[in-house]
């Protein structure tokens, strides 16, 4: 006679142990992705840790709403950051600086920063003065390569929206890194040269 | 330069970021095309924009990952079990927690202080802070516990970031870190603020560091019945204000913890430093901390 249960909770035991393969296998390879991300979004190592355990502690609960076959990458990456505006949410009852929209009102063009000629701590410091919102875009799309819909998606805000952020947000960067390329004579004169 | 193929410099340049991105397609791809080919100025500039994209990914991409983020990550879940309370079966559910009883040995071995009557190597770290606030009143281990878990068993960067990065995080108020900052006893500086949630409750958090010891100033928001006076007898005061004091000593781990309330939140400052220095930091530093929780 057939034993219906005991072959559902077989079924079920290998159905468990596939999900925990597929989640070392999908999800733990875009751990250094995250942190760094992580990092750029918060400034802060410790915590970027703490942001990138969250996700992964959330993620390893609800991975049985994941949907094979879908974007591991950007389903995290969509948890991460709910993460990083969950530690920012200000439930204290602090006066903290808004962010001026002021800086992002100027409209001439800036000059163009010799890339070559910049280091690693100063792109990642002009990158980190960014308004958050504006950083976010810039590091889902120019650095992880997400489409425009996909990051969307992982901020939950309209397309329009991304594009308009990732517009202003390269402008600014040029700005900042057209700063610091004045300090070191590396700036890209309008004939294309360099001084 | 202006005039080559149809477009104008003008025209062409305030699109090269949706070019790059290739969202530009049809006729006008092949208008831009054919401007960019005859128009140095415009190339040089699209070049560059890319090349600063690549320089932009690399930058972000070179910064160290923390050699053991994995393994931690790993620990936690295993720790947080499989979701629906399952076993942890199958090759990762084994290899965690087999990294997970490693982590706990390796944990106790790199954290935890040796203790004489303890064997602190085979505790976790809840059985290690259940243990050193133990003795404490039932609400100054609010403060004790979050002080051991978040301060005490923690990687710090061998960098402390400045002041003036730390108010730029927005997270915690410049008052509160410049009141730990200020009143701290010598030689300790602040080396962490930030958010963050042990139990069901946030704190705000600011660590000060130096000359071998830990302080850390801790808020947290008051629950329903939450009163220092209930249990314990005030040790000082100031207008408004009475402060609170215990000592925790378990094996090798002695904490000093001060407290005192507001309406709306409750104030920690634990260390390890003599509890008489303690109470005084944060006498001094109380009235800095009452303004910002205005």
């Amino acid at each position: 006679m057939a034993k219906p249960f005991a072959a559902a909770g077989q079924n079920e035991g290998v159905r468990a142990r596939e999900r925990e393969e597929e989640f070392a296998s999908q999800a733990v390879p875009h751990m250094d992705d995250l942190f760094r991300i992580a990092l750029r979004m918060t400034r802060d190592r410790a915590r970027a840790e703490d942001a990138v355990q969250e996700t992964y502690l959330q993620a390893w609960k609800s991975f049985d709403k994941f949907e094979p076959g879908t974007n591991c990458k950007a389903w995290l990456f969509r948890i991460l950051f709910y993460s990083v505006h969950h530690q920012r949410r200000k439930w204290f009852r602090f006066p903290v600086a808004g962010e001026s929209e002021e800086i992002l009102q100027s409209t001439a063009a800036p000059a163009e920063p010799v890339a070559e000629n910049l280091s690693d701590e100063q792109i990642q410091s002009a990158l980190e003065e960014l308004p958050p919102d504006y950083r976010a875009v810039a590091l889902l799309v120019d650095v992880e390569e997400f489409a425009y819909r996909e990051a969307a998606q992982i901020l939950g805000v309209p397309i329009g929206t991304v594009m308009s952020r990732l517009s202003r947000a390269r402008k600014l960067l040029r700005e900042k890194l057209s700063d610091t390329a004045r300090l070191y004579g590396v700036l890209r004169d309008k004939k294309g040269g360099s001084h | 330069m202006t005039g080559a193929g149809d477009l104008k410099c003008a025209d062409v340049q305030p699109r090269l970021d949706l070019y790059c991105d290739r969202l530009v397609d049809g006729i006008d791809a092949a208008l831009i095309e054919t401007h960019l080919a005859s128009c140095p100025e415009c190339s040089g500039i699209l070049a560059n924009r890319e090349a600063l994209r690549d320089r932009l990914r690399s930058a972000v991409r070179n910064a160290e990952v923390p050699p053991d983020l994995s393994h931690r990550i790993q620990f936690a879940i295993a720790q947080a079990g499989t979701p629906r309370r399952r076993p942890l079966t199958g090759n990762f559910g084994k290899a965690m927690l087999a990294i997970a009883a490693a982590l706990t040995i390796t944990f106790g071995a790199y954290y935890f202080r040796p203790a004489p009557e303890a064997s602190p190597a085979k505790e976790t770290q809840a059985e290690f802070i259940a243990r050193v606030t133990s003795t404490m009143p039932p609400l100054m281990r609010v403060g004790l516990r979050q002080h051991v878990h978040c301060g005490v068993l923690r990687e710090y960067p061998a960098v402390a970031p400045t002041l003036a990065q730390l108010a730029r995080e927005k997270l915690v108020s410049p008052a509160l870190i410049d009141a730990i900052e200020t009143h701290a006893p010598a030689g300790m500086h602040v080396a962490m603020a930030h958010v963050c949630s042990y139990e069901g409750r946030q704190y705000m958090h600011v660590v000060a560091r130096g000359d071998g010891h830990l302080m850390s100033l801790l808020i947290t928001k008051r629950e329903s019945g939450e009163e220092f006076g209930s249990d314990l007898k005030a040790v000082a005061s100031q207008v408004d204000t009475d402060f609170f004091a215990s000592a925790a000593q378990s094996g090798a781990e002695a904490f000093a913890v001060d407290s005192f309330e507001t309406p709306g939140y409750l104030v920690f400052l634990v260390s390890d430093t003599a509890p008489a220095a303690n109470l005084k930091a944060l006498e001094a530093m109380a009235p800095q901390v009452r303004a910002g929780l205005l």
